[in-house]
């Protein structure tokens, strides 16, 4: 092998240009890295599944003109401590359907979000509960954002977001209109999607630790001024999603 | 420093070249994304054992090893009566003058993946070819002549696809 070549090789390589890394990924895994070890102590899941939640992506049309009526309701306290933590809830109606955010958050500072329809109490896996939501919105689509008031999660300025969306090719949540990025005063703790039924809407919801919020009340607007959600174009590139 | 936020600091770090090194390997953003999420996972599980100045070298283990479970499952053998490629050595002179970053990546994707593997951990990564052997499980004497089989099938894509001068092609 002649050096020449050897060094022309190694240069057309390291100068190709090819698109750019997601910072998400820097996060996604840690988090995921954060809940494969608590399930491995809980002997649950695999890394694998983690890696799966950890990350939201499906795919998605253009969202409607008409907005969905979307109410902010005051959250409920949460149930009462289990084992593995303490549960806390937040509520909103979506065109009248009750939809409730609750987030886990486990001993070891990990955390699990699961959205409860139209009543359902929130699972403790990642699934959704499949829903008369998608049957009652006659389109469901944009996003709202509830955040969390029992005195706990206060404390640490924890902001859920629930979005429901047609085909969606990714979702990421952005603070002051960025991304999270290594260095980001705020933390994405969980987040997690599907699409239910079969054909409906993609749900996700995602729970983000926004320390600059910390200790609002949930109707304050600069919640809803600060945290915003982003789609992935069919181009790749981000672009907002409105807020109903 | 907590350990997330020393991952995090690797992590950030280590992240270009772990997805030039994905994207060398599949040239798929998706799949690419893919093998960089596994690595960083598997790095920070290990965490606890993952020297930190050859963490790196370990995500990358990870990450090739993943893309080579990748198509060990779905690789297919598909018998025909000629020889694909001539035998000989490949003409390094040739190749050295064709490719640049503009031709690197065309070039790349016509290989097979384990040439491809083998064309960027040894001109990308920079290994040995004892060290590929040991990332990809198989003989030294196999890294050189895929290797050897790789470049001379570049060089043959490239001499296609080089740009003509007086309706010849070079």
């Amino acid at each position: 092998m002649s050096a020449d070549l050897h060094e022309r090789l190694h240069e057309a390589m390291v100068t190709a240009e090819i698109p750019s890394y997601d910072d998400r990924l820097v996060g996604a895994a840690a988090l995921a890295g954060r809940r494969a070890h608590r399930r491995r102590r809980l002997g649950a899941a695999a890394a694998a599944t983690a890696v799966a939640a950890a990350v939201v992506t499906a795919t998605l049309l253009e969202p409607p003109a008409a907005p969905s009526e979307v109410v902010p309701v005051p959250a409920a306290p949460g149930p009462s401590t289990t084992a593995l933590g303490t549960p806390v809830d937040a509520g909103l109606t979506v065109s009248g359907v009750p939809v409730v955010l609750r987030l886990h958050e486990w001993p070891d500072g990990s955390s699990d979000l699961t959205i409860g329809v139209d009543g359902r109490v929130p699972s403790g896996a990642d699934a959704l509960a499949p829903t008369s939501l998608s049957s009652t919105v006659a389109e469901p689509r944009g996003w709202a954002v509830a955040s969390v008031t029992t005195p706990d999660l206060s404390t640490t300025g924890t902001v859920l977001v629930f979005g429901y969306l047609f085909e969606s090719r990714g979702v990421r949540v952005v603070v002051d209109g960025e991304s999270w990025r290594p260095g980001s005063d705020f933390t994405v703790v969980d987040g997690g999607g599907q699409t239910s039924p079969p054909g409906g809407p993609f749900m996700f919801a995602l729970a983000v630790d926004v320390p600059a919020l910390r200790g609002l009340d949930p109707r304050d607007p600069r919640i809803g001024e600060a945290v915003g959600v982003q789609r992935r174009s069919e181009d790749g590139s981000w672009v907002e999603v409105p807020r109903r | 420093m907590t350990r997330d936020e020393q991952f995090t600091d690797f992590a950030s770090a280590a992240m270009p070249v772990l997805w030039r090194t994905a994207y060398l390997l599949t040239g798929d953003p998706g799949r690419a994304e893919d093998l960089v999420q596994q690595a960083l996972l598997r790095t920070y599980l290990a965490w606890s054992r993952v020297r930190v100045d050859d963490a790196t070298a370990y995500a990358r283990r990870v990450l090739v090893n993943a893309h080579t479970d990748g198509w060990r499952r779905t690789r297919r053998e598909d018998l025909v009566d000629d020889v694909p490629e001539p035998p000989g050595p490949p003409d390094e002179p040739a190749l050295a003058a064709l490719v640049d970053r503009e031709t690197v990546l065309p070039a790349l994707a016509l290989l097979t993946d384990r040439e491809r593997a083998v064309v960027v951990l040894r001109y990308f990564a920079q290994l040995s070819e004892r060290e590929i052997a040991d990332e990809l499980g198989v003989a030294a004497g196999t890294v050189k002549s895929t290797a050897s089989r790789a470049l001379r099938r570049m060089r043959a894509a490239l001499t296609e696809h080089a740009p003509t001068t007086n309706g010849g092609t070079r």
